[in-house]
C-alpha cells in the first residue's frame, strides 16, 4: 500500500537559510513554498522538474556518513563542471576498483557517478546511469 | 539543468536481502532494479507514486538518527493499522509540541506524521498533509 505514496527524501540542516540558498541558488532547485515561510515553520520542501521531491528541516549537524539520495542525470559532465564553477567541491576517492578522477567522477562502463557534500554535511551523489 | 533531475534517496542496509523482503512484502513496494546482487556494492531501486523512487544499497549500519524518508499518504490511520497487522511498531515519541498517540500518530493540527525504523535501523516517516496542500 505504500508503493501508492509519494517519496519524500529529508534530510537534516545546521542552518536552513543557508542550505536554502545552496539547493535554489546552487543547485537550482525550486522551492515548494515561499522560503521566508518555509525557513520560519522550520522545513522546505523542493522539487524538481520531474516531480520527485526533497526537503530539508532544521535539526542540527547529520551523523549520517553515507549518501542520502542520488540525482539522476542525463548530462553529468555538464552539471560537474557547472556546480565546481559555483564553488561546489567533489569528493575525491581512491579506493580498489573505485577511483574518481581530476572532476571526481567514477567511471564505470558507460555509467558516471561523482559525490559532493552540502553546506549542512549531507553527502549527495550524481549518477548517470 | 539540474532541475531535470530525478531524485532518489539512498539508504545503506546491513543485509539487503533482509530489506528487500521488509520493503517488498511489509511495504508493498515494486522492485524495479537490482545491480549486482549478492555483491558487495549490491542495489536495489523501488518503486512508488509520482516516479518517485528509493534505493537500498549493501553498506553496514547506518550512522543517521534523522528521519531519511516521508512517505506521503492519503490515509495515514488505514497506512498505519495494515502495517501494525503486519507486524510493523510505531515510534512513541513525547516532546514538546510532539507527542505520538497509542498507535503512533503525531499531528499539528495540520499533518499528521508517524515514524518506524526499518530492520536496518533506518528511520522512515508517514505523513498525511492536510488536504489544501495536497
Amino acid at each position: 500500500m505504500l508503493n501508492d505514496s509519494t517519496i519524500i527524501t529529508l534530510m537534516p540542516a545546521v542552518d536552513l537559510r543557508r542550505a536554502d540558498r545552496f539547493y535554489r541558488e546552487v543547485l537550482g532547485l525550486t522551492p515548494m513554498s515561499l522560503s521566508e515561510n518555509a525557513v520560519a515553520e522550520g522545513l522546505i520542501a523542493y522539487r524538481t522538474a520531474s516531480g520527485t521531491q526533497l526537503a530539508l528541516y532544521q535539526r542540527g549537524p547529520t551523523t549520517a556518513d553515507h549518501t542520502v539520495l542520488e540525482f539522476v542525470v542525463s548530462d553529468l559532465e555538464a552539471i560537474v563542471a557547472g556546480l565546481a564553477a559555483k564553488g561546489v567541491v567533489f569528493e575525491q576517492y581512491d579506493l580498489p576498483g573505485f577511483q574518481t578522477d581530476a572532476h571526481g567522477i567514477v567511471h564505470d562502463g558507460q555509467s558516471l557517478s561523482a559525490w559532493f557534500k552540502d553546506t549542512e554535511g549531507n553527502i549527495l551523489s550524481l549518477s548517470q546511469p | 539543468m539540474f532541475r531535470r533531475a530525478t531524485i532518489i534517496a539512498t539508504l545503506p542496509a546491513v543485509d539487503i536481502d533482509r530489506a528487500d523482503h521488509f520493503y517488498r512484502e511489509v511495504l508493498g513496494f515494486e522492485r524495479v532494479y537490482l545491480d549486482d546482487p549478492g555483491a558487495e556494492g549490491a542495489l536495489n531501486v523501488y518503486q512508488a507514486s509520482d516516479g518517485t523512487k528509493l534505493a537500498l544499497y549493501q553498506r553496514g549500519q547506518t550512522l543517521a538518527d534523522h528521519t531519511v524518508i516521508t512517505f506521503i499518504v492519503d490515509d495515514i490511520d488505514a497506512v498505519v493499522d495494515d502495517l501494525t497487522s503486519k507486524g510493523v511498531r510505531f515510534e512513541q515519541y513525547d516532546f514538546p509540541g510532539l507527542k505520538t498517540d497509542a498507535r503512533g500518530i503525531a499531528g499539528n493540527g495540520q499533518s499528521r506524521s508517524a515514524w518506524m525504523i526499518d530492520p536496518e535501523g533506518n528511520v522512515l516517516g508517514i505523513t498525511q498533509l492536510p488536504p489544501r496542500s495536497q
